[in-house]
């Protein structure tokens, strides 16, 4: 914590003082999230969920670099660290950019985004089963490039170390095949009656006890807009991951979540999310069959942007987790979120 | 004898070539289309229906300035939630910030309303550099359009000269619309929404009580809203703009505890619509006052 506030105090004296660094933009993240377990209040608090800096702008006249510090609380203590760091360019290779550093891998929709710009509180089941919650960051490379098509073909690729896999505080171990993905995305305008941006993903990985994790997925947005509201989001993503290796048993699992948003203001919006999540090669212990199971969970969420710099949410969430032959263990929960931005204009993504 | 008719056919296509320009509104389609005449081709992102702030960076918005050999913006951080987004990922080199293609309308014209002091956001979604919704001021539109024919010449250097005649012509057809617009307006006292039409009421002499948003980007609170109707009665407010993002609810609320007259107007020059011409909209601002 104490290098982290150096870091900070030292950044921003320098870009307040030195000329060369005007066009560095900077922006500070505070998430605070209360969370209110129905079951068990053991975790009941308010807490600042992440703490982020970020600073990003050009580096020279053909690459851009952005640093992003996060500080989460740990067990009571706010441990920071490098989330993203990376430089990049779109102006080196013709339709292209690319970057090296850490980042964020650019695969699916959650995965590319920071918790405090999702349009939920917490994590869906499938996110923080495959994505590790936060979503997973890696040291690598990764090129994206502009299809020559009538139509908008964005292909995202690249490979990462892979020595760790989502959040994690060592250094991992060197993998048989390093973490590398795939990611192709497609966007269809209807005119007055919204757009629809998809995309396919794959993502592969062999660990260095020979696990092999492979992932298939679709994410999908729909928005449509009046001036400037968005009166209707529709978002989701659908995951498959096969896990199989020497001495390990193959696992199939898939989940999903789909999250429809309406606004009923300028400022106020209400959405529901549903989750559904399912373990394929589940199996009874007595005589191997399959085990059946579900986990569904339904979200509905509130949300409340006092500005575009500061929002705040209320989301319940009633989740069932459901196996064949045992009795359903049902988990409720209130979450109140607050975030708030500090500093450069945030993007307006699709 | 091939390759003299692949020549030629070359030749040909280069010779026919129309320089792509992006715009990101309507209303600096309309300058490009004026200046470039028949040397460009262009289309606009947005529609004119939409708010230009708060425009999202679409996966259309990025195939269309990958496919550009210019991009226009209006500048001032209009565009600046998305347009920074779109261009990155683009991949065009060109029309980079910066770039032989990067064209901000706003870097020429003189800004109303450049905060002063400390500038935070509890003064709202404050611009650093100056009020960006200088569209609505034919006179200001011209003074932007000195940067269109700039980024026209880098592109095409033998054209420099035709396009600086086109602008004469343009800048001469805005002076002429404004004083066939500021002939029929009234000058009464008027107040707007949001501060989109401060240069409109500016250029034609029209003083403004204010917005009915104390801070840009805040719908107005209840309190906000009686001072604000108070003030109006007081001051003898004849007229309220709005653009139709505004919401109804508050533009009716305030009508009736004013008494103030709100008229819902385009604030940009739309592709559908009446509003389809720089021209138009001024007349349909103009008409609002009748």
């Amino acid at each position: 914590m104490k290098i982290f506030t150096l870091i900070l105090f030292s950044l921003l004296s320098f870009q307040a003082h030195a000329q060369i660094l005007q066009n560095m933009q900077s922006a500070a993240a505070l998430d605070f999230v209360a969370p209110l377990h129905f079951e068990d209040s053991a975790e009941n608090k308010l807490d600042i969920r992440s703490a982020e800096l970020i600073f990003f702008g050009p580096l020279d006249p053909t690459f851009d670099a952005t640093l992003n510090f996060a500080a989460h609380n740990e067990e009571g203590e706010f441990v920071a660290e490098v989330h993203e760091a990376y430089v990049g360019s779109s102006k080196v290779i013709p339709n292209s950019r690319f970057r090296v550093g850490k980042f964020f891998l650019g695969v699916g929709r959650l995965n590319q985004f920071h918790q405090h710009d999702w349009a939920f509180v917490s994590a869906p089941r499938v996110q923080a089963a495959f994505f590790d919650e936060e979503g997973v960051a890696d040291t690598g490379a990764e090129f994206s490039t502009l299809l020559p098509t009538d139509s908008f073909w964005d292909i995202t690729v690249g490979v990462t170390n892979g020595y760790t896999y989502g959040h994690s505080h060592d250094a991992g171990e060197k993998p048989q095949v390093p973490t590398h993905y795939l990611h192709a995305v497609n966007f269809v305008d209807w005119g007055d009656s919204g757009a629809l941006q998809w995309g396919a993903n794959y993502l592969g990985r062999t660990d260095a006890t020979e696990l092999k994790t492979q992932l298939y997925g679709f994410d999908f947005v729909y928005k449509k807009s009046e001036g400037k509201i968005t009166t209707l989001l529709v978002q989701s993503e659908l995951w498959y991951r096969n896990q199989s290796g020497p001495g390990y048993e193959t696992t199939e699992e898939l989940g999903a979540y789909v999250f429809p948003q309406i606004a009923l203001s300028e400022r106020l919006f209400v959405g529901m999310r549903v989750d559904l999540f399912s373990e394929f090669s589940r199996a009874f212990i007595s005589d191997g069959s399959r085990q059946k199971n579900l986990n569904y969970a339904a979200v509905p969420t509130l949300t409340f942007k006092n500005s575009e710099f500061s929002l705040l949410r209320v989301a319940y969430t009633y989740d069932n987790q459901t196996y064949q032959g045992e009795s359903d263990t049902i988990n409720q929960k209130l979450e109140f979120q607050w975030v708030a931005i500090l500093g450069a204009h945030p993007a307006h993504s699709f | 004898m091939k390759y003299l008719i692949c020549a030629f056919f070359s030749l040909a296509l280069a010779a026919e070539a129309k320089i792509k320009v992006v715009t990101t509104t309507p209303d600096i389609a309309e300058v490009v289309r004026a200046i470039g005449q028949d040397q460009v081709e262009v289309q606009s992102l947005l529609s004119g229906s939409e708010d230009p702030h708060f425009a999202e960076a679409r996966p259309d918005y990025i195939l269309k300035v990958n496919r550009a050999d210019i991009v226009c913006a209006m500048g001032l951080e209009l565009e600046i939630g998305w347009l920074p987004k779109v261009l990155g990922k683009s991949g065009n080199s060109t029309v980079q910030e910066g770039g032989p293609g990067s064209c901000f309308l706003g870097k020429s014209v003189t800004p109303l309303d450049v905060p002063k002091g400390i500038i935070d956001r509890s003064l709202g979604d404050v611009h650093a550099h100056g009020n960006p919704h200088f569209n609505l001021d034919p006179l200001k539109l011209a003074e932007g359009a000195q940067e269109v024919v700039r980024v026209l010449s880098v592109a095409a250097p033998s054209q420099a000269p035709v396009f600086q005649k086109n602008y004469d012509t343009f800048k001469k057809s805005m002076t002429d619309l404004h004083a066939q617009v500021a002939k029929n307006l009234p000058k009464v006292k008027v107040m707007e929404y949001h501060k989109e039409f401060t240069y409109f009421f500016s250029s034609y002499g029209l003083e403004s009580a204010g917005s009915l948003e104390e801070k840009p980007g805040m719908p107005p609170s209840a309190a906000r809203m009686a001072v604000a109707a108070k003030m109006a009665k007081e001051q003898n407010v004849k007229i309220l703009l709005a653009s139709p993002s505004a919401p109804h609810k508050t533009l009716e609320r305030f009508q009736e505890l004013s008494g103030v007259k709100v008229v819902t107007v385009p604030s940009y020059v739309q592709n559908k619509g009446q509003a389809n011409s720089i021209e138009a909209l001024q007349k349909i601002l103009g008409k609002s006052f009748e």
